[in-house]
Protein backbone atom coordinates (compact mmCIF):
# COMPACT_ATOMS: atom_id res chain seq x y z
CA UNK A 1 0.00 0.00 0.00
CA UNK A 2 1.34 3.44 -0.90
CA UNK A 3 1.98 5.98 1.87
CA UNK A 4 -0.65 8.70 2.51
CA UNK A 5 -0.26 11.96 0.63
CA UNK A 6 -0.63 15.46 2.12
CA UNK A 7 -3.33 17.82 0.96
CA UNK A 8 -1.23 20.51 -0.79
CA UNK A 9 -1.15 23.98 0.72
CA UNK A 10 -2.67 26.26 -1.91
CA UNK A 11 -1.02 29.64 -2.25
CA UNK A 12 -2.31 32.38 -4.53
CA UNK A 13 -0.02 35.30 -5.35
CA UNK A 14 -1.64 38.49 -6.62
CA UNK A 15 0.20 41.55 -7.82
CA UNK A 16 1.48 43.52 -10.79
CA UNK A 17 4.86 43.21 -12.49
CA UNK A 18 6.58 43.19 -9.09
CA UNK A 19 5.55 39.52 -8.68
CA UNK A 20 6.62 38.57 -12.22
CA UNK A 21 9.62 40.63 -13.21
CA UNK A 22 13.22 40.72 -11.98
CA UNK A 23 15.90 43.40 -12.20
CA UNK A 24 17.15 42.84 -14.75
CA UNK A 25 15.26 40.52 -17.04
CA UNK A 26 16.70 37.95 -19.51
CA UNK A 27 18.71 36.22 -16.78
CA UNK A 28 19.16 32.45 -16.32
CA UNK A 29 16.35 30.10 -15.22
CA UNK A 30 17.62 30.18 -11.65
CA UNK A 31 16.54 33.86 -11.40
CA UNK A 32 13.32 32.88 -9.65
CA UNK A 33 10.60 35.32 -8.63
CA UNK A 34 9.53 35.12 -5.00
CA UNK A 35 6.40 33.05 -5.74
CA UNK A 36 8.54 30.23 -7.12
CA UNK A 37 11.10 30.58 -4.34
CA UNK A 38 8.21 30.24 -1.90
CA UNK A 39 7.11 27.02 -3.59
CA UNK A 40 10.67 25.72 -3.58
CA UNK A 41 11.12 26.53 0.11
CA UNK A 42 7.82 24.93 1.13
CA UNK A 43 8.64 21.78 -0.84
CA UNK A 44 12.15 21.66 0.61
CA UNK A 45 10.57 21.79 4.07
CA UNK A 46 8.47 18.74 3.24
CA UNK A 47 5.23 20.68 2.76
CA UNK A 48 3.17 19.71 -0.29
CA UNK A 49 2.40 23.04 -1.92
CA UNK A 50 0.76 24.44 -4.99
CA UNK A 51 1.67 28.06 -5.65
CA UNK A 52 -0.28 29.90 -8.34
CA UNK A 53 1.25 33.15 -9.47
CA UNK A 54 -1.71 35.17 -10.76
CA UNK A 55 0.26 38.37 -11.27
CA UNK A 56 -0.60 40.55 -14.25
CA UNK A 57 1.72 43.21 -15.67
CA UNK A 58 0.34 46.63 -14.72
CA UNK A 59 -2.49 45.19 -12.61
CA UNK A 60 -4.54 47.58 -10.51
CA UNK A 61 -6.33 46.39 -7.37
CA UNK A 62 -9.81 46.82 -8.84
CA UNK A 63 -8.93 44.30 -11.57
CA UNK A 64 -8.67 41.57 -8.93
CA UNK A 65 -12.45 41.58 -8.70
CA UNK A 66 -12.69 40.37 -12.31
CA UNK A 67 -10.90 37.12 -11.49
CA UNK A 68 -12.18 36.70 -7.91
CA UNK A 69 -14.52 33.84 -8.78
CA UNK A 70 -11.75 31.83 -10.47
CA UNK A 71 -9.00 32.72 -8.05
CA UNK A 72 -10.80 32.66 -4.72
CA UNK A 73 -14.30 31.17 -4.86
CA UNK A 74 -13.43 28.26 -7.16
CA UNK A 75 -9.81 27.50 -6.27
CA UNK A 76 -10.17 28.44 -2.60
CA UNK A 77 -6.52 29.08 -1.72
CA UNK A 78 -5.28 28.56 1.83
CA UNK A 79 -2.93 31.52 1.64
CA UNK A 80 -3.32 34.68 -0.46
CA UNK A 81 -0.19 36.79 -0.88
CA UNK A 82 -1.13 40.29 -1.97
CA UNK A 83 1.85 42.24 -3.29
CA UNK A 84 -0.41 45.02 -4.48
CA UNK A 85 -0.71 48.79 -4.45
CA UNK A 86 2.67 49.74 -5.85
CA UNK A 87 1.33 50.25 -9.35
CA UNK A 88 -1.97 51.81 -8.23
CA UNK A 89 -0.24 54.66 -6.47
CA UNK A 90 2.53 55.20 -9.02
CA UNK A 91 0.84 57.47 -11.55
CA UNK A 92 -1.33 60.42 -10.66
CA UNK A 93 -2.35 61.48 -14.18
CA UNK A 94 -1.24 58.93 -16.77
CA UNK A 95 -4.24 56.78 -17.72
CA UNK A 96 -3.87 53.06 -17.04
CA UNK A 97 -4.74 52.04 -20.62
CA UNK A 98 -2.16 54.42 -22.05
CA UNK A 99 0.61 53.17 -19.76
CA UNK A 100 -0.24 49.56 -20.54
CA UNK A 101 -0.41 50.21 -24.28
CA UNK A 102 2.86 52.11 -24.41
CA UNK A 103 4.80 49.52 -22.38
CA UNK A 104 3.15 46.36 -23.66
CA UNK A 105 5.64 43.50 -24.08
CA UNK A 106 3.54 40.94 -25.96
CA UNK A 107 2.83 42.85 -29.13
CA UNK A 108 2.43 41.18 -32.48
CA UNK A 109 5.15 42.37 -34.87
CA UNK A 110 4.18 44.37 -37.91
CA UNK A 111 4.94 47.71 -39.52
CA UNK A 112 1.75 49.46 -38.41
CA UNK A 113 1.81 48.00 -34.90
CA UNK A 114 5.42 49.04 -34.53
CA UNK A 115 4.67 52.61 -35.57
CA UNK A 116 1.51 52.85 -33.49
CA UNK A 117 2.98 51.47 -30.25
CA UNK A 118 6.60 52.57 -30.41
CA UNK A 119 6.11 56.00 -31.93
CA UNK A 120 2.60 57.28 -31.40
CA UNK A 121 1.45 55.71 -28.12
CA UNK A 122 4.85 56.06 -26.44
CA UNK A 123 5.08 59.67 -27.50
CA UNK A 124 1.64 60.50 -26.08
CA UNK A 125 2.53 58.67 -22.85
CA UNK A 126 5.79 60.60 -22.61
CA UNK A 127 4.01 63.94 -22.95
CA UNK A 128 1.55 63.01 -20.20
CA UNK A 129 4.46 61.80 -18.05
CA UNK A 130 6.19 65.15 -18.39
CA UNK A 131 3.04 66.98 -17.32
CA UNK A 132 2.57 64.50 -14.48
CA UNK A 133 6.15 65.07 -13.34
CA UNK A 134 5.38 68.75 -12.87
CA UNK A 135 2.19 68.28 -10.88
CA UNK A 136 3.22 65.25 -8.77
CA UNK A 137 4.79 66.69 -5.63
CA UNK A 138 5.25 65.49 -2.04
CA UNK A 139 2.24 66.04 0.20
CA UNK A 140 0.85 63.38 2.48
CA UNK A 141 -2.72 63.71 1.25
CA UNK A 142 -3.56 60.69 -0.88
CA UNK A 143 -4.85 61.33 -4.37
CA UNK A 144 -8.06 59.85 -5.78
CA UNK A 145 -6.38 56.73 -7.18
CA UNK A 146 -4.66 55.89 -3.91
CA UNK A 147 -7.86 56.32 -1.90
CA UNK A 148 -9.67 54.09 -4.36
CA UNK A 149 -6.90 51.47 -4.10
CA UNK A 150 -7.30 51.30 -0.31
CA UNK A 151 -11.08 51.12 -0.59
CA UNK A 152 -10.87 48.29 -3.18
CA UNK A 153 -8.30 46.38 -1.16
CA UNK A 154 -10.46 46.54 1.97
CA UNK A 155 -13.48 45.24 0.06
CA UNK A 156 -11.45 42.47 -1.62
CA UNK A 157 -10.21 41.24 1.75
CA UNK A 158 -13.76 41.30 3.13
CA UNK A 159 -15.25 39.19 0.36
CA UNK A 160 -12.24 36.84 0.32
CA UNK A 161 -12.61 36.11 4.02
CA UNK A 162 -16.07 34.71 3.30
CA UNK A 163 -14.38 31.79 1.53
CA UNK A 164 -13.30 29.93 4.66
CA UNK A 165 -10.90 32.60 5.91
CA UNK A 166 -7.64 32.04 4.07
CA UNK A 167 -4.49 33.59 5.50
CA UNK A 168 -4.11 36.93 3.72
CA UNK A 169 -0.60 38.34 3.57
CA UNK A 170 -0.25 42.01 2.71
CA UNK A 171 3.29 42.58 1.52
CA UNK A 172 4.94 45.88 2.34
CA UNK A 173 5.44 48.11 -0.69
CA UNK A 174 9.12 48.97 -1.09
CA UNK A 175 10.32 52.54 -1.60
CA UNK A 176 11.42 53.76 -5.03
CA UNK A 177 14.93 54.57 -6.16
CA UNK A 178 16.06 58.21 -6.39
CA UNK A 179 15.76 58.07 -10.18
CA UNK A 180 12.09 57.13 -9.87
CA UNK A 181 11.43 59.79 -7.23
CA UNK A 182 12.74 62.35 -9.71
CA UNK A 183 9.93 61.29 -12.04
CA UNK A 184 7.20 60.61 -9.47
CA UNK A 185 7.71 63.25 -6.80
CA UNK A 186 4.95 62.18 -4.43
CA UNK A 187 5.27 58.43 -4.87
CA UNK A 188 7.55 57.91 -1.90
CA UNK A 189 5.07 59.50 0.47
CA UNK A 190 2.11 57.74 -1.09
CA UNK A 191 3.90 54.43 -0.49
CA UNK A 192 4.46 55.31 3.18
CA UNK A 193 0.78 56.17 3.66
CA UNK A 194 -0.33 53.10 1.74
CA UNK A 195 1.83 50.86 3.94
CA UNK A 196 0.35 52.49 7.07
CA UNK A 197 -3.16 51.83 5.80
CA UNK A 198 -2.33 48.17 5.06
CA UNK A 199 -0.84 47.80 8.53
CA UNK A 200 -4.02 49.28 10.00
CA UNK A 201 -6.19 46.86 8.01
CA UNK A 202 -4.20 43.91 9.38
CA UNK A 203 -4.34 45.19 12.96
CA UNK A 204 -8.06 45.87 12.78
CA UNK A 205 -8.85 42.36 11.57
CA UNK A 206 -10.42 40.40 14.42
CA UNK A 207 -10.05 36.97 12.87
CA UNK A 208 -6.24 37.15 12.93
CA UNK A 209 -6.02 35.93 9.35
CA UNK A 210 -4.76 39.17 7.81
CA UNK A 211 -1.06 39.90 8.27
CA UNK A 212 1.10 42.74 7.15
CA UNK A 213 4.53 41.35 6.28
CA UNK A 214 7.41 43.79 6.29
CA UNK A 215 10.38 43.15 4.10
CA UNK A 216 12.48 46.31 4.18
CA UNK A 217 14.50 44.82 7.06
CA UNK A 218 15.72 42.20 4.59
CA UNK A 219 17.65 44.89 2.74
CA UNK A 220 20.08 45.05 5.71
CA UNK A 221 21.43 41.65 4.69
CA UNK A 222 22.99 43.18 1.62
CA UNK A 223 25.84 45.58 1.22
CA UNK A 224 25.05 48.43 0.56
CA UNK A 225 21.39 47.29 0.57
CA UNK A 226 20.16 50.38 -1.21
CA UNK A 227 17.09 50.44 -3.45
CA UNK A 228 19.46 51.06 -6.37
CA UNK A 229 21.11 47.71 -5.66
CA UNK A 230 18.09 45.61 -4.72
CA UNK A 231 15.68 46.84 -7.38
CA UNK A 232 18.05 48.27 -9.94
CA UNK A 233 15.38 49.13 -12.50
CA UNK A 234 13.59 51.17 -9.85
CA UNK A 235 10.67 48.81 -9.24
CA UNK A 236 11.41 45.08 -9.57
CA UNK A 237 13.50 43.05 -7.10
CA UNK A 238 16.76 41.51 -8.16
CA UNK A 239 16.89 37.69 -7.88
CA UNK A 240 18.58 37.76 -4.45
CA UNK A 241 15.89 39.98 -3.00
CA UNK A 242 13.20 37.81 -4.60
CA UNK A 243 14.82 34.85 -2.84
CA UNK A 244 14.76 36.52 0.56
CA UNK A 245 11.16 37.66 0.18
CA UNK A 246 10.15 34.16 -0.96
CA UNK A 247 11.88 32.58 2.01
CA UNK A 248 10.18 34.94 4.44
CA UNK A 249 6.75 34.33 2.93
CA UNK A 250 7.33 30.58 2.96
CA UNK A 251 8.16 30.83 6.65
CA UNK A 252 4.94 32.73 7.41
CA UNK A 253 2.87 30.31 5.31
CA UNK A 254 4.46 27.21 6.89
CA UNK A 255 3.95 28.52 10.41
CA UNK A 256 0.26 29.13 9.71
CA UNK A 257 -0.21 25.85 7.80
CA UNK A 258 1.13 23.87 10.75
CA UNK A 259 -1.88 25.09 12.79
CA UNK A 260 -4.45 23.94 10.22
CA UNK A 261 -5.94 20.46 10.72
CA UNK A 262 -6.78 20.00 7.04
CA UNK A 263 -3.12 20.53 6.13
CA UNK A 264 -1.70 18.22 8.79
CA UNK A 265 1.16 16.02 7.63
CA UNK A 266 0.29 12.30 7.58
CA UNK B 1 15.68 9.09 -5.89
CA UNK B 2 16.13 12.31 -3.93
CA UNK B 3 14.31 12.47 -0.60
CA UNK B 4 14.04 16.28 -0.82
CA UNK B 5 10.90 17.29 -2.76
CA UNK B 6 11.96 18.90 -6.03
CA UNK B 7 10.62 22.07 -7.50
CA UNK B 8 8.51 20.72 -10.39
CA UNK B 9 9.83 21.18 -13.91
CA UNK B 10 7.22 23.35 -15.66
CA UNK B 11 6.54 22.54 -19.30
CA UNK B 12 4.23 24.50 -21.57
CA UNK B 13 2.96 23.11 -24.88
CA UNK B 14 1.82 25.45 -27.64
CA UNK B 15 0.46 24.35 -30.98
CA UNK B 16 -2.54 23.22 -33.01
CA UNK B 17 -4.43 19.91 -33.05
CA UNK B 18 -1.25 17.87 -33.56
CA UNK B 19 -0.70 18.23 -29.79
CA UNK B 20 -4.18 17.12 -28.78
CA UNK B 21 -5.44 14.76 -31.49
CA UNK B 22 -4.47 11.19 -32.44
CA UNK B 23 -4.99 9.09 -35.57
CA UNK B 24 -7.56 7.86 -35.08
CA UNK B 25 -9.60 9.39 -32.28
CA UNK B 26 -12.07 7.61 -29.92
CA UNK B 27 -9.41 5.14 -28.75
CA UNK B 28 -8.79 3.90 -25.19
CA UNK B 29 -7.37 6.08 -22.38
CA UNK B 30 -3.91 4.68 -23.11
CA UNK B 31 -3.82 6.57 -26.44
CA UNK B 32 -1.76 9.37 -24.96
CA UNK B 33 -0.70 12.45 -26.89
CA UNK B 34 3.00 13.31 -26.70
CA UNK B 35 2.68 16.02 -24.01
CA UNK B 36 1.23 13.42 -21.64
CA UNK B 37 3.78 10.79 -22.71
CA UNK B 38 6.51 13.31 -21.94
CA UNK B 39 5.01 13.90 -18.49
CA UNK B 40 4.78 10.15 -17.83
CA UNK B 41 8.36 9.59 -19.01
CA UNK B 42 9.74 12.35 -16.80
CA UNK B 43 7.87 11.00 -13.78
CA UNK B 44 9.36 7.58 -14.58
CA UNK B 45 12.76 9.25 -14.37
CA UNK B 46 11.81 10.56 -10.88
CA UNK B 47 11.47 14.11 -12.12
CA UNK B 48 8.72 16.23 -10.55
CA UNK B 49 6.85 17.78 -13.42
CA UNK B 50 4.00 20.19 -14.02
CA UNK B 51 2.76 20.31 -17.61
CA UNK B 52 0.27 22.62 -19.30
CA UNK B 53 -0.97 21.62 -22.71
CA UNK B 54 -2.23 24.96 -24.06
CA UNK B 55 -2.76 23.69 -27.60
CA UNK B 56 -5.97 24.43 -29.51
CA UNK B 57 -7.50 22.92 -32.61
CA UNK B 58 -6.80 25.18 -35.59
CA UNK B 59 -4.42 27.33 -33.56
CA UNK B 60 -2.68 30.10 -35.47
CA UNK B 61 0.77 31.43 -34.67
CA UNK B 62 -0.48 35.00 -34.35
CA UNK B 63 -2.55 33.83 -31.33
CA UNK B 64 0.70 33.33 -29.40
CA UNK B 65 0.63 36.90 -28.14
CA UNK B 66 -2.89 36.96 -26.70
CA UNK B 67 -2.04 34.37 -24.03
CA UNK B 68 1.62 35.29 -23.47
CA UNK B 69 1.07 37.04 -20.15
CA UNK B 70 -0.76 34.10 -18.55
CA UNK B 71 1.41 31.39 -19.99
CA UNK B 72 4.88 32.89 -19.99
CA UNK B 73 4.99 35.96 -17.78
CA UNK B 74 2.82 34.60 -14.94
CA UNK B 75 3.44 30.87 -15.11
CA UNK B 76 7.08 31.15 -16.20
CA UNK B 77 7.65 27.67 -17.67
CA UNK B 78 11.11 26.10 -17.64
CA UNK B 79 10.53 24.49 -21.02
CA UNK B 80 8.26 25.54 -23.90
CA UNK B 81 7.50 22.92 -26.55
CA UNK B 82 6.15 24.58 -29.68
CA UNK B 83 4.83 23.49 -33.04
CA UNK B 84 4.38 26.93 -34.59
CA UNK B 85 2.98 27.69 -38.04
CA UNK B 86 1.69 24.19 -38.78
CA UNK B 87 -1.76 25.47 -39.69
CA UNK B 88 -0.31 28.21 -41.84
CA UNK B 89 1.48 25.70 -44.08
CA UNK B 90 -1.64 23.72 -44.94
CA UNK B 91 -3.99 26.17 -46.63
CA UNK B 92 -3.19 28.59 -49.40
CA UNK B 93 -6.34 30.71 -49.48
CA UNK B 94 -8.94 29.15 -47.15
CA UNK B 95 -9.56 31.71 -44.40
CA UNK B 96 -8.60 30.27 -40.98
CA UNK B 97 -11.88 31.44 -39.47
CA UNK B 98 -13.87 29.52 -42.07
CA UNK B 99 -11.75 26.41 -41.54
CA UNK B 100 -12.24 26.64 -37.78
CA UNK B 101 -15.99 27.15 -38.14
CA UNK B 102 -16.48 24.32 -40.59
CA UNK B 103 -14.46 21.80 -38.54
CA UNK B 104 -15.36 22.94 -35.01
CA UNK B 105 -15.87 19.92 -32.77
CA UNK B 106 -17.41 21.54 -29.73
CA UNK B 107 -20.61 22.89 -31.23
CA UNK B 108 -23.88 23.31 -29.39
CA UNK B 109 -26.52 20.94 -30.79
CA UNK B 110 -29.68 22.29 -32.39
CA UNK B 111 -31.47 22.05 -35.73
CA UNK B 112 -30.53 25.54 -36.91
CA UNK B 113 -26.89 25.21 -35.84
CA UNK B 114 -26.69 21.81 -37.53
CA UNK B 115 -27.99 23.30 -40.74
CA UNK B 116 -25.66 26.30 -40.50
CA UNK B 117 -22.47 24.35 -39.72
CA UNK B 118 -22.99 21.16 -41.70
CA UNK B 119 -24.62 22.60 -44.78
CA UNK B 120 -23.78 26.27 -45.19
CA UNK B 121 -20.35 26.61 -43.55
CA UNK B 122 -19.03 23.22 -44.67
CA UNK B 123 -20.45 23.73 -48.16
CA UNK B 124 -18.71 27.09 -48.41
CA UNK B 125 -15.42 25.70 -47.06
CA UNK B 126 -15.61 22.79 -49.49
CA UNK B 127 -16.11 25.18 -52.39
CA UNK B 128 -13.08 27.28 -51.36
CA UNK B 129 -11.06 24.07 -50.92
CA UNK B 130 -11.80 23.05 -54.52
CA UNK B 131 -10.72 26.47 -55.79
CA UNK B 132 -7.62 26.28 -53.56
CA UNK B 133 -6.71 22.87 -54.95
CA UNK B 134 -6.65 24.33 -58.45
CA UNK B 135 -4.58 27.41 -57.67
CA UNK B 136 -2.15 25.96 -55.12
CA UNK B 137 1.25 24.81 -56.40
CA UNK B 138 4.77 24.25 -55.03
CA UNK B 139 6.45 27.56 -54.30
CA UNK B 140 3.21 29.57 -54.23
CA UNK B 141 1.29 31.12 -51.33
CA UNK B 142 4.19 31.27 -48.89
CA UNK B 143 3.25 34.60 -47.31
CA UNK B 144 1.36 33.05 -44.40
CA UNK B 145 4.33 30.89 -43.46
CA UNK B 146 6.76 33.81 -43.64
CA UNK B 147 4.46 35.94 -41.46
CA UNK B 148 4.10 33.06 -39.00
CA UNK B 149 7.89 32.75 -38.80
CA UNK B 150 8.05 36.48 -38.04
CA UNK B 151 5.54 36.01 -35.21
CA UNK B 152 7.56 33.08 -33.88
CA UNK B 153 10.76 35.13 -33.97
CA UNK B 154 9.16 37.93 -31.92
CA UNK B 155 7.63 35.42 -29.50
CA UNK B 156 11.03 33.80 -28.92
CA UNK B 157 12.56 37.21 -28.28
CA UNK B 158 10.07 38.32 -25.66
CA UNK B 159 9.87 34.88 -24.06
CA UNK B 160 13.62 34.77 -23.52
CA UNK B 161 13.29 37.83 -21.29
CA UNK B 162 11.48 35.66 -18.76
CA UNK B 163 14.58 33.91 -17.44
CA UNK B 164 15.50 32.16 -20.67
CA UNK B 165 13.42 28.98 -20.73
CA UNK B 166 14.48 26.12 -23.00
CA UNK B 167 12.32 26.35 -26.14
CA UNK B 168 11.91 23.29 -28.32
CA UNK B 169 10.66 23.87 -31.86
CA UNK B 170 9.26 20.66 -33.26
CA UNK B 171 9.80 19.77 -36.91
CA UNK B 172 6.70 19.73 -39.09
CA UNK B 173 6.17 16.21 -40.46
CA UNK B 174 5.60 15.47 -44.13
CA UNK B 175 2.04 15.14 -45.39
CA UNK B 176 0.54 11.93 -46.77
CA UNK B 177 0.13 11.56 -50.54
CA UNK B 178 -3.62 11.99 -50.20
CA UNK B 179 -3.14 15.34 -48.51
CA UNK B 180 -0.60 16.45 -51.13
CA UNK B 181 -3.29 15.83 -53.77
CA UNK B 182 -5.50 18.31 -51.94
CA UNK B 183 -2.77 20.77 -50.95
CA UNK B 184 -0.11 20.69 -53.71
CA UNK B 185 1.92 23.54 -52.20
CA UNK B 186 2.06 22.06 -48.71
CA UNK B 187 5.39 20.13 -49.03
CA UNK B 188 7.20 23.27 -50.26
CA UNK B 189 5.69 25.37 -47.48
CA UNK B 190 6.71 22.67 -45.00
CA UNK B 191 10.30 22.89 -46.22
CA UNK B 192 10.21 26.66 -45.91
CA UNK B 193 8.89 26.39 -42.35
CA UNK B 194 11.39 23.77 -41.19
CA UNK B 195 14.28 25.77 -42.67
CA UNK B 196 12.98 28.90 -40.95
CA UNK B 197 12.63 27.12 -37.59
CA UNK B 198 16.16 25.73 -37.93
CA UNK B 199 17.49 29.24 -38.54
CA UNK B 200 15.63 30.60 -35.51
CA UNK B 201 17.08 27.82 -33.37
CA UNK B 202 20.57 28.75 -34.57
CA UNK B 203 19.98 32.42 -33.76
CA UNK B 204 18.90 32.00 -30.13
CA UNK B 205 20.92 30.36 -27.36
CA UNK B 206 18.18 28.43 -25.59
CA UNK B 207 16.13 27.44 -28.62
CA UNK B 208 16.49 23.99 -30.19
CA UNK B 209 15.04 22.50 -33.35
CA UNK B 210 13.85 18.96 -32.64
CA UNK B 211 13.69 16.66 -35.65
CA UNK B 212 11.06 13.93 -35.64
CA UNK B 213 11.73 12.47 -39.11
CA UNK B 214 14.48 10.28 -37.64
CA UNK B 215 11.90 8.54 -35.43
CA UNK B 216 10.11 7.13 -38.47
CA UNK B 217 12.83 4.50 -38.90
CA UNK B 218 11.72 2.84 -35.65
CA UNK B 219 8.49 1.73 -37.30
CA UNK B 220 7.65 -0.76 -40.00
CA UNK B 221 6.71 0.37 -42.63
CA UNK B 222 7.21 3.82 -41.12
CA UNK B 223 5.39 5.66 -43.87
CA UNK B 224 3.33 8.80 -43.26
CA UNK B 225 0.23 6.73 -44.13
CA UNK B 226 1.11 4.39 -41.25
CA UNK B 227 2.24 6.96 -38.67
CA UNK B 228 -0.38 9.67 -39.22
CA UNK B 229 -3.20 7.78 -40.88
CA UNK B 230 -5.61 10.72 -41.05
CA UNK B 231 -2.96 12.72 -42.89
CA UNK B 232 -2.05 15.12 -40.08
CA UNK B 233 -2.30 13.70 -36.55
CA UNK B 234 0.17 11.19 -35.14
CA UNK B 235 -0.78 7.62 -34.21
CA UNK B 236 -0.54 6.89 -30.49
CA UNK B 237 2.67 4.88 -31.12
CA UNK B 238 4.30 7.85 -32.83
CA UNK B 239 3.05 10.21 -30.11
CA UNK B 240 4.86 7.89 -27.68
CA UNK B 241 8.10 8.04 -29.65
CA UNK B 242 8.01 11.85 -29.77
CA UNK B 243 7.14 12.12 -26.07
CA UNK B 244 10.06 9.85 -25.14
CA UNK B 245 12.49 11.87 -27.25
CA UNK B 246 11.32 15.17 -25.77
CA UNK B 247 11.44 13.77 -22.23
CA UNK B 248 15.07 12.72 -22.72
CA UNK B 249 15.98 16.24 -23.91
CA UNK B 250 14.04 17.86 -21.05
CA UNK B 251 15.55 15.61 -18.38
CA UNK B 252 19.04 16.18 -19.70
CA UNK B 253 18.56 19.96 -19.65
CA UNK B 254 16.83 19.98 -16.24
CA UNK B 255 19.78 18.12 -14.73
CA UNK B 256 21.92 21.16 -15.50
CA UNK B 257 19.55 23.58 -13.72
CA UNK B 258 20.30 24.25 -10.06
CA UNK B 259 16.76 25.30 -9.21
CA UNK B 260 15.34 21.98 -10.44
CA UNK B 261 17.85 19.67 -8.83
CA UNK B 262 16.33 19.38 -5.38
CA UNK B 263 19.34 21.30 -4.09
CA UNK B 264 19.42 24.57 -2.21
CA UNK B 265 20.72 27.62 -4.01
CA UNK B 266 23.16 28.42 -1.26
CA UNK B 267 24.25 31.95 -2.22
CA UNK B 268 21.71 33.69 0.02
CA UNK B 269 21.17 32.94 3.73
CA UNK B 270 17.86 31.47 4.92
CA UNK B 271 15.69 34.11 6.56
CA UNK B 272 13.71 33.35 9.72
CA UNK B 273 9.98 34.07 9.51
Amino acid sequence: MSSPIQLPLRVLVKGASNVLWTSMMSGPRSDLVFARVMEQELLAGGRAAEVRNAGVLGMEIHEMFDTWEDDIARWSPDVVVMAVGQYDILHTLLPHWLERGANRVNRRPGLFQRWFYRRFLRLVARVVLLVQRRVDRPGLKLDRRSRRAIRDLTEYIKITQQVAHPLIILLEVHPPTAAKIAWFGGWDERIAVFNDRMRAIAEADESGTVRFVEMMDLAAQFDPGTPEQLWADGIHFNPDMHRLVGQRLAGVAEEWASTQPHLARP
Amino acid sequence: MSSVPQLPLRILFKGPSTLVWTSMMSGPRTDLVFPRVMEAELIQRHRQVDTWNAARNGWLTRDLFATWEDEISSWSPDIVVMTPAHMETVHAILPPRLERGANAVSRLPGRFRRLYYRRILRGLARFVLHVQRRVDAPGRFQGRVKRALGYTDEYLRITQQVQNPLILLLELHQPTQKKIDWFPGWPARRELLNDGLRQLADRYDNVRFVSISDLMGQFDPGTPEDLWADGIHFSSAFHRAIGEKLAAIADDWAASQAHLGGVQLAAVPVVPA
